[in-house]
């Protein structure tokens, strides 16, 4: 038998051999074919969404050009303030940031207060000293909410103001040439002399340290703070609650949500 | 008569396919869907793999079809389709699509020509889908649809001579097992 008679053979009885298929064949083929032509209907949709998303974002977070220079020239006054606070810290610098925390809690609570500000020395402490520091903190933490962070809470512009008249104390403690205006300030708020030597230590950075970043909120606004350099900022979380962050303020252009806490 | 209006329904349908119109392309996959199960069983080791291909084939079809012409039939462009899609599928669920080289055949068995026309298409499809998959797509392409051995070396990535010595391989053991199941019926009539 040749090999050319083997192959009709084949050919003729298999070329045209058929057979049913199954139906899910069909259905199969149906779904890719609806499911390619829904691509081909979304991806230009998609794409078109996202520059507008994009487009809308960047547009949103230029910060505006007035409030930047506002708030500038307010930490410069504010620094040449702090001098006064300076004097009773310049023994110890490198105790700086123990001391803020312990003059941050006195400052909330004014009959510890006293005691301090008797005993100036004291600063450099025992063990003990240190703990009734952080418990007073604390206690000033729960009991006053204003207090917290300056980046978590960044509420409302009076509390802005009241942080930016802090001092910072390094920065004072190294400035002795603006001793005059020290000396201004404290004219300035005679009522209060006690106060003013403990104020300095109320300054961000240990309260920061102190508190952290303890919900998905903190860290929202941490970085919409690095971004967003307006006072209102584009959305803002309370500070107030740890253990769930609500959103406490929107500022979408014209579009200006706030709640008070 | 019933041709013309056989090729116009075809034609039409192919118009409307390329406008994308759903149930044209079901009515041309019923058209011609079990003629191309019975070239993709070919190719397949069985029923389920067949469908596989099919259903792939007529995806393919349907995605290529504003491409065809009316150069030809449309039915030898659909089954071209079907086999492209079956060697294909093998390529990715099969690596071993080209056969290691062959052991020297021994001497053919001779096969009576009225025995192999005693099979009939299912017996025949049975002893194509033992092959191993090499074998099976050189004898298929070159036997049944009338490929050239080039043409073979080009589908399929081999050179033209693997392809032919293939095909004698291939073709020596179909016979094989035919003269084995011819004895066998002839044990059972005795």
């Amino acid at each position: 038998m040749q090999d050319k008679e083997f192959d009709d053979l084949f050919r003729s009885k298999l070329g045209e051999f058929e057979v049913q298929p199954s139906a899910e064949v069909w259905q199969n083929i149906d779904v890719e074919l609806n499911s390619k032509k829904r691509k081909n209907v979304f991806m230009p949709l998609s794409i078109a969404a996202g520059v507008l998303i994009l487009l809308t974002a960047g547009i949103l977070f230029i910060p505006k050009k007035g409030a930047v220079k506002l708030g500038k020239p307010d930490t410069n006054a504010v620094a040449k303030l702090k001098p006064p606070v300076v004097k009773p810290q310049d023994t110890k610098p490198e105790n700086s940031s123990e001391t803020q925390q312990r003059q941050l809690a006195t400052v909330e609570t004014p009959v510890k207060n006293t005691t301090k500000a008797n005993q100036p020395k004291i600063n450099r402490n025992t063990v003990e000293q240190k703990e009734q520091v952080n418990s007073s903190i604390a206690q000033t933490e729960i009991a006053k909410p204003q207090d917290q962070p300056l980046i978590a809470s960044a509420k409302a512009s009076t509390q802005n103001e009241v942080i930016k008249q802090d001092p910072i104390e390094l920065t004072a403690a190294t400035s002795p040439e603006n001793k005059e205006t020290v000396d201004n300030s404290t004219i300035s708020l005679p009522a209060q002399p006690v106060l003013a030597a403990n104020q300095p230590a109320k300054t961000t950075k240990p309260v920061v340290k102190k508190r952290g970043i303890r919900n998905f909120g903190d860290i929202v606004n941490l970085v919409v703070a690095k971004v967003d350099k307006r006072k209102d900022k584009l959305i803002q979380f309370s500070d107030t609650d740890d253990d769930e962050s609500v959103i406490s303020a929107v500022h979408l252009g014209s579009l200006k949500i706030k709640r008070d806490n | 008569m019933m041709f013309l209006e056989h090729k116009y329904t075809i034609d039409d349908l192919v118009k409307r396919c390329k406008a994308n119109e759903r149930k044209a392309q079901e009515l041309l996959y019923k058209q011609f869907a079990s003629k191309m199960l019975g070239v993709c069983l070919r190719y397949a080791n069985d029923r389920m793999e067949a469908e596989d291909m099919l259903q792939n084939g007529f995806i393919r079809v349907f995605q290529k079809i504003a491409d065809y012409r009316g150069e030809g039939s449309f039915e030898g462009w659909v089954r071209r389709i079907m086999v492209h899609s079956s060697i294909e599928y093998y390529r990715k669920h099969h690596k071993m699509l080209s056969v290691a080289d062959l052991e020297e055949t021994g001497k053919e068995p001779s096969v009576d020509a009225i025995a192999v026309a005693r099979l009939d298409a299912k017996d025949l499809m049975a002893l194509i889908q033992q092959l191993s998959p090499g074998y099976r797509m050189v004898f298929n392409l070159y036997a049944i649809e009338g490929y050239s051995h080039r043409e073979i070396g080009e589908i399929m990535g081999i050179s033209e001579g693997a392809s032919k010595s293939q095909l004698s391989r291939a073709r020596a053991i179909l016979k094989e097992q035919i003269v084995q199941s011819d004895g066998k019926r002839y044990e059972y009539a005795g």
